[in-house]
């Protein structure tokens, strides 16, 4: 039962993300990985998500907070006013996937995905697919991130249900 | 006649023993079934607690996550799969078969919100979800707008599936099931979790640990430690006893006949246990074998006084009125108490008949080395004023405790990864359950959620959470066409017209959610219509029986079945002794019969006293032993007063042997048998000396 309970969280925080990209041309492993960290940072962010066959999108925004000891915030200030908090005790899951994005927790990541990564002078593009083995690959297809000093885009794609952008402007970070 | 009776004895002991080898009983080894009997109202009880008895939990802990995974699949890997399996489910295929049936499947609460029409606040908690930048859509929006699969699914729970991190550590947690076939051969299962802690130590390092929980894995250690221990005590005791013998006869030679006696008492017992019973307790052998070892009394008296006639009438009282103070344990209606009536009536008179018919043939040529232990008249008076008091006193502090958890006490590493597993996965919410029985499977689950309805406020498990009745199914349609009808033209703005057309137009499925045997479901069943919700930290049993379900809390049903079997015990000891009393008074004189008595009364009394003056809780188990400490005394008591010349040298040594073993098991590991020895080897003691207290003139 446990399992049950465990994959649908799993599967419900863990999002999803097609990555037909470049970057696929680059697999490494997390050792070679660079993203920045932060102990905190607060963001303005859109979303957009998608439905398949259909030019209909769903459009919000609002403001996004990461602490390193406390989760992740989103505050939906767009269509509708909304705050979800993300934080440790909350889900250990959500806690996991925000933590191993922003504070380049490489093992977390390698047991999960296949990395793609590649990075320049200014920016930096990382893809995650769901490796085979994983409960969530028959739901997500991929999450690519990209980014300079911050994160500005979280792409995360599903198999059968469209998918969903977030971008990330105007980042103060501590 | 005595030729006769001979043959007779063989005759039947070989005819039983030949019926019960060719068709074997059972041993029960669950303990519970020592005080549950099989009706059904116990046995679910007994099905429910099994359920969390045959699961071991290896839990990997490590700096990251995938250390963890790693060790915890490299150990899963060693595990031997005839023996334990891992539950798991193809989510890939359970996401297909949920999502056909989506239209049909509502959360409860969302349920019933639509039902008292408040379409505003699941459109607002619909907003919620569609702007949650990581809220997933499982379903494209154009066929789940509102998202209440993704609802459904989050309601099904919150658990946090099988990897945690909790204080800076990552764990990994596998819970491994014991196959039957495995858990009915304790030796079986104990030799392969010896495997599992083997490779618990070889991968475990500075890096990584490996924690093992569960009932499997206590056993395992319980009773290897418990073997070892006993096997020790075994070797001990037989020592002193070939030193006793040598010491007091001057020889070996009367051990064979005496461990022959024994071990025909021991089989004899067992064989009408088998005769009488569908199965055979393991705690009836532990109680019967021990009470059975009385009989070494008829030997050693029949060695000193070598001649049957100067003992038969002590040995043929003292066996009657044993078996009588065990027969009024067959109208107990415990179960336990009836087996191990019937195994001591059988052993001890089994003893008797070899003693007085086959004794007599034996060759007797050894001398005796003589005794004649006595106390002074001081020793006496202070003896009988410590006991009287200590009993007396003790009386006003007695406290029972019939939590059978209480007679078993964990290592400190096994406590401790208990603990830590209890911390980890959040487990520590107490559990009880609520048993629903159906006309059918449908009946089954719409009288499941009949009670859902009412646990508002309450985190519960059930089937018809999972599999909602077709009634359910129906109802949830309609309750979403009714919020597609209110809300969905204002909502879904974002929708073309077409897919809100579509939407609006959906016509009422004719197939529904189904139980399906890939999912392990089945756990919730107990029964072919009868299933268990689960239900935490729940204190109203009423919202449960007031709606025809059965409430159960295992711990607590334990413990009152413990309780009941204990009370029925004290409330058998005074009919017990009444018994013996009338019986006595028949052969000797009623003031010889008080006196008789008195030492097992007196014995009892202290102990029990003993215990309380010191804080200690008395269980079931030591009012049973209170019952072993009066087939003891009035053995001794009996000899003594039957006034044969060296009869006191036999009680004596009997004494000494019982005592000297029982006392070694007071040193034991295990709390069960440690107080079980402490009692006995106190109570036997007391017994033996306070029948020294008393002059017994002639009888009859």
């Amino acid at each position: 039962m446990k399992k049950i309970w465990g994959l649908i969280l799993g599967i419900l925080v863990g999002g999803s993300a097609v990555a037909r990209d470049l970057v696929l041309a680059y697999a490494v492993t997390p050792e070679k990985v660079y993203l920045p960290q932060y102990r905190s940072v607060s963001c303005n962010f859109t979303q957009v998500k998608t439905i398949p066959n259909s030019a209909a999108e769903v459009k919000s925004g609002g403001i996004f907070k990461y602490r390193s000891d406390n989760g992740v915030i989103f505050e939906t200030t767009y269509p509708v006013r909304a705050t979800v908090a993300y934080t440790t005790e909350q889900s250990k899951k959500i806690a996991e996937i925000i933590s191993a994005i922003t504070r380049k927790d490489s093992t977390y990541l390698n047991q999960n995905f296949d990395l793609y990564y590649i990075k320049n002078e200014k920016d930096w593009r990382l893809s995650l697919t769901p490796k085979k083995t994983s409960k969530t690959a028959s739901v997500m297809q991929s999450i690519i991130i990209e980014g300079a000093q911050y994160i500005n885009q979280i792409d995360i794609n599903t198999i059968k249900s469209g998918n969903t952008k977030i971008n990330f402007t105007g980042c103060t970070s501590q | 006649m005595k030729r006769f009776l001979r043959i007779l004895y063989i005759l039947i002991f070989v005819l039983v023993g030949a019926f019960v080898f060719t068709h074997p009983v059972k041993t029960e080894t669950n303990i519970l079934r020592a005080v549950f009997s099989d009706n059904s109202a116990d046995e679910i009880v007994v099905k429910l607690s099994g359920r969390y008895s045959s699961k071991i939990n290896v839990i990997a802990e490590a700096d990251d996550s995938v250390s963890a995974s790693a060790a915890a699949e490299k150990f899963l890997q060693s595990a031997d799969k005839e023996a334990f399996e891992v539950k798991d489910f193809d989510f890939s295929k359970f996401l297909e078969t949920y999502s056909a049936y989506h239209k049909n499947l509502l959360s409860a609460q969302t349920a019933r919100k639509l039902e008292k029409h408040k379409y505003d606040n699941v459109t607002a908690e619909a907003y919620g979800r569609l702007f949650d930048p990581l809220g997933v859509t499982l379903l494209p929006l154009n066929e789940d707008p509102f998202m209440l699969f993704a609802d459904y699914l989050q309601s099904l729970g919150n658990n946090g599936g099988d990897e945690f991190f909790y204080n800076d550590k990552y764990y990994k947690i596998i819970s491994l099931e014991v196959k039957n076939d495995s858990a009915l051969s304790p030796e079986l299962l104990n030799g392969k979790i010896k495997n599992f802690v083997n490779t618990q130590k070889n991968l475990s390092d500075d890096k990584t640990l490996i924690y093992l929980t569960g009932a499997p894995i206590h056993s395992y250690y319980a009773s290897s430690k418990s073997m070892f221990e006993i096997n020790l005590i075994c070797v001990i005791s037989a020592i002193f006893v070939i030193g006793l013998c040598l010491f007091y006869f001057k020889s070996l030679k009367p051990l064979v006949p005496i461990v022959t006696s024994l071990g025909a008492g021991i089989l004899s017992g067992f064989l009408v246990s088998a005769l009488v019973f569908p199965s055979v307790h393991v705690l009836t052998f532990v109680f019967s074998t021990t009470l059975i070892g009385i009989c070494i009394d008829y030997s050693l008296h029949y060695f000193i006084e070598k001649d049957l006639s100067k003992i038969f009438k002590s040995l043929t009282v003292s066996m009657i009125s044993t078996v009588s103070a065990f027969a009024v344990l067959l109208f107990s209606g415990v179960e336990l108490l009836r087996q191990i009536a019937v195994f001591t009536i059988a052993g001890l008179f089994s003893v008797y008949l070899i003693v007085v018919l086959f004794y007599p043939l034996l060759k007797i040529d050894f001398q005796t080395h003589k005794i004649n232990f006595s106390l002074s008249e001081k020793a006496k008076k202070i003896l009988a004023t410590a006991v009287i008091c200590a009993g007396v006193c003790g009386m006003f502090f007695v406290k029972f405790n019939d939590d059978i958890r209480n007679m078993y006490v964990p290592s400190k590493e096994l406590a401790a990864a208990e603990t830590l597993f209890t911390k980890v996965t959040g487990g520590d919410k107490k559990t009880s359950f609520a048993v629903v029985e159906g006309r059918d499977f449908q009946d089954l689950l719409h009288k499941e959620e009949w009670i859902s309805r009412n646990l508002v406020d309450v985190k519960f498990q059930a089937l018809s959470k999972f599999v909602p009745s077709e009634k359910q199914q129906k109802k949830n349609f309609k309750l979403r066409k009714a919020l597609y009808r209110n809300s969905l033209k204002t909502y879904a703005e974002f929708l073309p017209h077409k897919d809100i057309e579509k939407l609006l137009n959906e016509t009422a499925p004719q197939e529904f959610l189904n139980l399906d045997k890939n999912l392990p479901l089945e756990e919730f069943l107990i029964g072919e219509n009868t299933s268990v919700m689960v239900l935490y930290d729940f204190d109203r049993p009423e919202i449960i029986t007031q709606n025809s379900g059965k409430y159960v809390d295992v711990q607590c049903d334990i413990s009152e079945k413990i309780k009941a079997c204990r009370e029925t015990c004290v409330r058998m000891l005074l009919p017990v002794f009444v018994i013996l009393f009338l019986l006595l008074s028949l052969i000797y004189t009623p003031r010889n019969s008080a006196k008789i008595l008195a030492p097992s009364i007196l014995a009892g009394g202290f102990s029990i006293g003993l215990l309380a003056i010191f804080g200690q809780d008395v269980n079931l188990f030591h009012i049973l032993a209170i019952f072993l400490i009066i087939g003891f005394g009035l053995d001794y008591s009996v000899f003594r007063s039957g006034g044969e010349k060296h009869s006191k040298d036999a009680v004596l040594l009997s004494c000494i042997t019982s005592v000297f073993s029982f006392t070694l098991l007071a040193f034991t590991s295990f709390k069960l048998i440690s107080s079980l020895g402490f009692i006995l080897s106190v109570g036997l003691s007391v017994s033996y000396l306070t029948s020294l207290l008393f002059e017994y003139g002639e009888g009859k």
